[in-house]
């Protein structure tokens, strides 16, 4: 396909930024979101740069009306919508369970979780329509493993994988592939938040077969092969780019 | 790429491990095609070396641990493996023969093992590498007349993991595909297409799908991937 027609929600840091980078090289038209008009803008000048037709749309993933503007607003400009990248998500105030509250909850799941349902509920509608596409979700190794301190983030993920593998078996006759990507520890700033520590930044590493953390651009490459039509039979499934960290 | 790199597909003459090392020349891999049959090999070479690529088949019984030492000797530097020979035998469990039983898992299993245990601890020692095993969906669920064949793909997975404990701290990245039904010839048209239509693509794959993902996972693209199964299924197991 000439210039496939891509959307990242919450591309403006991390892991959605370098796959914003990533896209735009292989000179996809490539459509970045998030909650902040300069750091959008600035990144869309920079993926031109690149020779990309990248916008930026400003919309926040737990809001219905937004994300129904941000999927129509792509295929207005754009045409149609091949590849949407959900991966918009916080670390939430990790804590122990006796710390959690119901704003805490919601802090998490309305971005994780909410935010994954709605998006994927506008961009199938148009790929339905269009008789193709391709969604990657993007979850975490705490998507299918327990973590302690982390139990509402880790729900939330575990979550977007019943919520991905479901979604596949609704739209695969309709041509869509639903796969997730499960980072292990990559070196982004959410990690940082996460671990809170250098110390404990470099226990998680300890856990990593490869022994070092992942980069944004190795977990943007996975992303972009999952994506795209080199993994044309793959269907369903939760690609794991840990380093190894849930092998043993 | 500034030198080339060598990939060693075992079982390459034909269906996946054939459309692996088409792929792997393409991308500018060295591709070292193992087969027993020499004239199937050639037609491997030559179909690589007609599309500008390089390639240099390989003869040996990965039956015979002395041969496959030979093997991997004559390999050199393998910066790519993929263990992809093997058989299938699907049938009423109380029909296998005890001999056909240990030749799936001397080909399936015994193979990949003692070639990895050739090749893998040099990858180590370079600290760098990939090992990629051909497993099978059948290694995951249960299909009615394939109790033998699924242990020895779900065996190839439980190595997978054992491999990345031991060699990835050494930079040697190992991981399983786990095909779905898969056009290569080696099955029953119409036990593939039967198979193919259990999938939520409702189809059967094509080699070169299979091919594409063993060449992402041997490229620099799936860098931090390793001890990992990935189906290329059709989403047969996702559910």
């Amino acid at each position: 396909m000439d210039q496939p027609v891509i959307l990242i929600t919450g591309a403006l840091t991390g892991i959605g930024r370098a796959a914003a980078v990533a896209f735009a090289k292989k000179g996809a038209n490539v459509v970045v979101t998030g909650r902040r008009d300069q750091a959008g803008n600035a990144l869309v000048e920079e993926l031109r740069a690149f020779g990309s037709r990248a916008e930026f749309i400003n919309a926040d993933v737990r809001k219905d009306d937004d994300v129904r503007a941000m999927v129509d607003e792509t295929v207005a400009r754009f045409g149609r919508l091949d590849v949407a990248v959900n991966n918009a998500g916080t670390e939430g105030r990790p804590g122990p369970i006796t710390d959690q509250t119901a704003e805490t909850y919601s802090a998490t799941f309305d971005t994780n979780v909410l935010g994954v349902v709605l998006s994927m509920k506008h961009q199938v509608r148009v790929m339905q329509a269009q008789g193709s596409g391709s969604i990657v979700n993007i979850s975490s190794t705490y998507g299918h493993e327990g973590a302690a301190g982390a139990s509402v983030h880790v729900g939330s993920k575990h979550a977007v994988e019943g919520i991905t593998k479901s979604v596949a078996l609704e739209v695969a006759k309709s041509g869509i592939r639903v796969n997730g990507v499960a980072p292990g520890p990559t070196d982004t700033g959410m990690l940082t938040r996460f671990t809170g520590t250098p110390e404990n930044k470099a226990a998680l590493v300890t856990q990593v077969p490869l022994d070092r953390l992942g980069l944004s651009e190795e977990l943007a490459d996975a992303i972009v092969f999952i994506a795209s039509d080199e993994a044309s039979f793959i269907t369903g499934h939760i690609l794991n780019v840990d380093g190894g960290m849930t092998t043993n | 790429m500034a030198e080339t790199r060598a990939a060693l597909v075992t079982g390459a003459t034909s269906g996946i491990g054939r459309a692996a090392a088409v792929k792997l020349a393409q991308d500018g891999f060295s591709v070292l095609v193992h087969g027993r049959d020499a004239e199937r090999g050639a037609a491997v070479v030559k179909e690589i070396e007609n599309a500008g690529g390089s390639a240099e088949f390989l003869a040996a019984d990965l039956t015979d641990v002395a041969a496959m030492k030979q093997l991997a000797a004559a390999a050199g530097d393998v910066d790519v493996l993929v263990n992809n020979a093997g058989f299938s035998w699907f049938g009423p469990t109380a029909d296998l023969e005890s001999d056909t039983f240990d030749a799936l898992f001397a080909a399936n299993v015994r193979s990949a093992y003692f070639l990895t245990a050739a090749i893998a601890p040099r990858m180590a020692q370079r600290g760098q590498g990939t090992v990629i095993n051909i497993g099978s969906m059948a290694g995951q669920i249960g299909l009615a007349g394939g109790a033998a064949y699924s242990a020895t793909k779900a065996a190839l997975a439980a190595m997978t993991r054992a491999w990345a404990a031991e060699y990835s701290p050494a930079g040697v990245r190992v991981n399983t595909i786990a095909p779905g039904p898969v056009h290569t010839g080696g099955s029953s048209r119409e036990r593939l297409t039967a198979l193919g239509k259990t999938t939520l693509l409702s189809r059967t794959a094509e080699a070169d799908e299979i091919g594409n993902v063993i060449a992402f996972l041997a490229s620099p693209a799936a860098g931090y991937i390793t001890g990992a199964v990935i189906p290329v299924d059709g989403g047969r197991t996702a559910v």
